[in-house]
Parts: C-alpha cells; sequence; structure tokens
C-alpha cells in the first residue's frame, strides 16, 4: 500500500434506540492510501453508510456511540473540535451519495448550490464561469443550462455528474462515495464510474467506494474490504481477494457474480446463493456473526469470534476454517 | 432568478387579481387625504344618515360624518394592522418552529409546551383580557395579535421541519461543512416558505378581521378615529333603516381578506419550483 491517507481503528457504532444499544458497526479498521480506490463491500444494513458518516463525525452523540480511532493525514478526526470538522468537509474530504433524486435541494438550482461550497469554504461566492467549468468537467455539455436548472428539471445522470462536480469542486483529497451508481439505470452506471476513474486519476484523489455489487468494485477498485454484520471480515488487494478469497462469505460472494458464474459453467441456469439472511443488529450471535450461514462452520465459530489473521501479501481475513 | 418567479408571477391570474386589488387599497389608504372631500372625524348634524347620494357617494353616519372619508381613513388603520401584527407573529413563529424542529429535544419540548399553552387559550379572549389591562391603542393591538397568533406557524414550521430534515440532501449540505445556521436559512427556510406564505396572507385577513372585532367589541381603535370595525358597531343600531353605515366597511373587509387569501393561493403557485413547467 502507498503511504496512508485515512487510518480507521477498532471503529465502533452502537445506536441508542429506547435505552436499547444495537450495534451496527464492531470493531472495523482499514487504511486508504494515498491515490488508493478502497471498495467497501457489504448487503444492505451491514454498517457502510454508518462508517462513511462516522468518517466525518455527522452521527449525533445523542443517536450513536461512536468509538474507535480516525486518523486523516496524521490528525485524529475524533478528537478535533467541530469547527475545525467543519471546515474539513467539502474541501478535505467530501461525499457523492446514493440517491441525486434525494441529495438536491429542491427549491435552490444547481449552480446555487454548488455556489454553496466554494461561498463557504472560500468565503466569496465564485463567478458562475467557474461553476460552468466544474460542470464541465464531468463532461456535461450544456453547463450553462443544468446550472440554472432545478434539479427536478434533470435526469438521474446528470444530477449525479453535477452532484459529482460539486464533491470534487474544491479538490479534496479523499472522495467518499456512497453506492454512487445504485439509483442510476444500468447503462448510465458504467459512465458514471468511468467518469469517477477518470477524475480521480486527473486530480489525484483517494477514493472509497461504497458498493454492494462486487462487480463494480472489481473494475475499479484497488484494495477490498468486505463487510458482513458490521465487521469486517476480510481485507486485502482485489486481485488477491477474487483470485483467493478466503473468507467463506467473501467467497460466496464472488461466486454470485453471474458473469463469473456463466464463465465457469457456461450456462446460467441458477446462480449460486447465499442461504438465509444477514441477522439483525442486536441479535448477533456471541461468536462469528457469519455462523448461521456459514457453509464451513465448526463448532468454535459458534462461542468466539475469529481474529484477523494475515493470509497473504496485505491480506487478511477473519475464519478459524482457513483453507490454506 | 427573480426573471423566472416575476414571469410566473405575472401570469398567474389569482395572484395578480389579488395584488390588484391589494395596491388599489393601500394606494386608496395613502391618498385618503386628496381623495375624501370631508374630514372623517367632523360632524355635520344638517346632513344626518343620509342615504348615499352625489354629495355623499356611500351616505353619512349618524352624526353626519361622510362614510366615504371615513373608510378611506379606516382602511389605513384596517391595512396596517393586519400588516404588522402578521409580521410579528411571522418572525416569532417563524424562529421558534424552526429553533423546535431543527434542534429537537428539549428545546423543542420547551417551545411545544409553550405552544400548547398559547393554544390553550381561546386567542380572541386572550386578547380582549390583555388589550383590558394595557389599554386599547393601535399599537398594542398590533403586538397582542401578532403576540397571540403565532403558536399555529410554529407547529407547522416545525413540522415541515421535522419532514425536510431528514431528507438527504440536508445530509449533503452537512457533508459539504456548511454551518447549522447556514443550514437552517439557507436551505431549509426556503422549503417551507410556501406554507409560511400561506399561513402570512391568511394571517393577514385574521388579523384584519379580529381587529374589526376588537373595534366591534369597544377595546380596539377608539372613536372617533375611524376603522372598519368600529364604523359597524356604530353603525349596527341603524341597521335597519340605515344599511350602507354596515354594508360598505363590511364590504371593505371581505374585499381585503379575500384579496390577501388570493394572493397568498397565487404566490404558493409562484414559489412552488415543482410547479415550475419543464423548460
Amino acid at each position: 500500500m502507498d503511504k496512508q491517507l485515512l487510518g480507521v481503528e477498532h471503529l465502533s457504532i452502537n445506536y441508542q434506540r429506547d435505552q436499547e444499544s444495537i450495534p451496527a458497526v464492531t470493531d472495523v479498521s482499514f487504511a486508504i492510501g494515498k491515490e488508493e480506490i478502497f471498495g467497501l463491500v457489504g448487503e444492505s444494513g451491514c454498517g457502510k453508510t454508518s462508517i462513511a458518516l462516522a468518517l466525518l463525525g455527522l452521527l449525533s452523540p445523542a443517536e450513536a456511540y461512536v468509538a474507535g480511532a480516525v486518523t486523516y493525514a496524521g490528525t485524529r478526526l475524533d478528537q478535533i473540535d467541530n469547527q475545525s470538522l467543519i471546515n474539513l468537509r467539502g474541501r478535505e474530504i467530501s461525499m457523492i451519495f446514493q440517491d441525486p433524486y434525494a441529495a438536491w435541494n429542491p427549491v435552490m438550482t444547481i449552480g446555487q448550490q454548488i455556489a454553496e461550497v466554494f461561498l463557504v469554504h472560500q468565503g466569496r461566492a465564485p463567478c458562475q464561469e467557474k461553476i460552468n467549468s466544474a460542470l464541465r468537467e464531468v463532461r456535461i455539455e450544456d453547463a450553462e443550462r443544468v446550472r440554472n436548472s432545478y434539479p427536478h428539471q434533470l435526469s438521474g445522470g446528470l444530477l449525479q455528474r453535477s452532484m459529482i462536480a460539486m464533491a470534487l469542486s474544491l479538490r479534496p483529497r479523499l472522495v467518499i462515495a456512497d453506492e454512487p451508481t445504485t439509483a442510476l439505470d444500468v447503462t448510465l452506471q458504467k459512465d458514471i464510474l468511468q467518469l469517477l476513474l477518470n477524475l480521480k486519476k486527473e486530480s489525484g484523489c483517494s477514493l472509497m467506494l461504497i458498493t454492494h455489487d462486487i462487480s463494480v468494485v472489481a473494475q475499479t477498485c484497488s484494495r477490498l474490504g468486505i463487510l458482513y454484520a458490521g465487521q469486517i471480515v476480510e481485507t486485502g488487494p482485489i486481485r488477491e481477494i477474487l483470485r483467493n478469497p478466503y473468507h467463506p462469505y467473501t467467497r460466496a460472494l464472488v461466486e454470485s457474480v453471474p458473469a463469473k458464474y456463466f464463465w465457469q459453467h457456461k450456462r446460467l441456469d441458477k446462480l449460486p446463493v447465499v442461504p438465509g439472511n444477514v441477522p439483525e443488529p442486536g441479535k448477533f450471535g456471541k461468536g462469528c456473526r457469519f455462523y448461521p450461514r456459514c457453509p464451513e462452520r465448526i463448532p468454535q465459530c459458534e462461542t468466539s469470534v475469529p481474529p484477523e489473521t494475515a493470509v497473504g501479501q496485505d491480506h487478511k481475513a477473519s475464519c478459524y476454517a482457513i483453507r490454506t | 432568478m427573480f426573471g423566472i418567479y416575476w414571469k410566473r408571477f405575472i401570469t398567474n391570474r389569482m395572484a395578480v387579481a389579488g395584488i390588484a386589488v391589494l395596491l388599489c387599497l393601500v394606494a386608496l389608504a395613502i391618498l385618503a387625504p386628496v381623495i375624501s372631500r370631508y374630514e372623517p372625524t367632523v360632524t355635520n348634524l344638517t346632513v344626518r344618515l343620509k342615504s348615499p347620494c352625489f354629495a355623499h357617494p356611500l351616505g353619512t353616519d349618524e352624526l353626519g360624518r361622510d362614510i366615504l372619508s371615513r373608510m378611506l381613513y379606516g382602511s389605513r388603520i384596517s391595512l396596517s394592522v393586519g400588516l404588522i401584527a402578521v409580521l410579528i407573529s411571522i418572525v416569532i413563529g417563524t424562529l421558534f418552529g424552526l429553533l423546535a424542529g431543527w434542534y429537537g429535544g428539549w428545546v423543542d419540548s420547551v417551545i411545544m409546551r409553550l405552544v400548547d399553552i398559547v393554544l390553550c387559550f381561546p386567542s380572541f379572549f386572550l386578547i380582549l383580557m390583555v388589550i383590558a389591562f394595557v389599554g386599547p391603542n393601535i399599537t398594542n393591538i398590533m403586538i397582542v395579535i401578532g403576540a397571540t397568533s403565532w403558536s399555529g406557524l410554529a407547529r407547522l414550521v416545525r413540522g415541515e421541519i421535522l419532514s425536510i430534515r431528514e431528507r438527504e440532501f440536508i445530509s449533503a449540505t452537512r457533508l459539504l461543512g456548511l454551518s447549522n445556521w447556514r443550514i437552517m436559512l439557507v436551505h431549509i427556510l426556503p422549503n417551507v416558505m410556501s406554507p409560511i406564505l400561506i399561513s402570512a396572507t391568511l394571517g393577514v385577513g385574521a388579523a384584519i378581521l379580529t381587529e374589526s372585532g376588537l373595534s366591534f367589541l369597544g377595546l380596539g381603535v377608539q372613536p372617533p378615529t375611524a376603522s372598519w370595525g368600529n364604523m359597524i358597531t356604530s353603525g349596527k343600531d341603524y341597521i335597519t333603516f340605515a344599511w350602507w353605515l354596515t354594508a360598505f366597511p363590511g364590504l371593505a373587509i371581505l374585499t381585503a381578506v379575500l384579496a390577501f387569501n388570493m394572493l397568498g393561493e397565487g404566490l404558493r403557485e409562484v414559489f412552488d419550483p415543482r410547479s415550475l413547467k419543464q423548460k
């Protein structure tokens, strides 16, 4: 891995609801290097978005208890004061949201909202040409019209492009993309992903790509973290993980990609699936959280959490049944 | 930016009709000394209770005062009471609603209990009581009407904000590093503008009615100063044979309230970006 930009160590998030503490994320550690693309993969509800919000200190103490250390470029984000954190958001670390329709303020034009970022972080409103060029950077031909449009007048693809333009407008060093292509139709997904990659290359930022689609990360990421029920079960370089998945969950994920299945079996009659569902937060057992669904479980798995074990170059997995 | 709104405003028939009537009313109120041929408070017993005629287009009252002149001067009172009272109530109501909705927790509880307390009292009697203590003059009336009519608006704004603050674009603004106040004033407030506007324009009508009611009960604007409300009061004893004493001020109240409501409804359509046609 290159030089580290963001380090997350032993991050735990517990949502407080009615005197009850619900663990959403437990003891998650990962690191993102400079100019690296890190993919965070997991099913719905496994805590992907919670992690992203916690990194930026956006979970209010009233609703969530966050523990652990987040280090960004040598600064502990969990220890600096609120104002410094506010200054950091948008300028150093910014985020692209899942649903472009919901992430824009319906009563302001795209241009006004992009202008907000400049206004807040640079203290003055940018000229219109600056916004136009930010929009052109994301390959929007008709920047003038898009700038003057309200969100409901634009298509999902244009909105997501504009969102990327806004997120990248101040040249942040880390961009968190929270399922940036999920809400778009399939033909657009590839375009947006490609755009994101090109821009990442041009601006030299790091990218944290949150997704549930392992085929998306296969095309893009250099390193990967597999999240299951709020815990990272496997991390490592993408090639390593796709070639030698160690954790049974990772293996199941990799095998359930239709293209890969088709390649191996020359037919697409039935895809392998992971039986069962992700356990609800708060209803985890004492041991490995994948235990109830695991095809290779051993009695030990039920009673104690498997420790993280190095299985290769920069490749770690948490499982007792690691095949060597 | 304003071009879009202006174009939509000017093509909205209801808003234009409302504002046209209101501008006429305001112009008449401002030009009252120029238009009226008689002093509104000077009595002339030789022409008392005259029905509408050329010299007195709307007739005269029991003391021989010209109804038209009194109504022109009365419109100054009624309109300014309506507008200023609503301004006061909007400032209080929006601020409280914003704080309660955005911060939640104990701030919300305290403000909402306060709203409950204010709503508990029948507001008209509360106003009557307060006016009885502080004395009936026009400033007091404006303040008291304004200070008792914000509670509904506070509730409305709070409710809107509770739903808006959970929307994703608010998280987006926080992620971009905007401060609480900036989010509240620049991003949330415009989203609750239409309910505030509707509530405000309806409120002006209601405030004019309240002022008329107070004047009718003798606790509003004091004679001999004319207001639409107290003109109706003094005319009610003669209603069986001199209908013009009550009918014209009543018509004026109706017109003003109706015009404000039409304007409010029109403005709602104008300011709602969702009603923007695709370009």
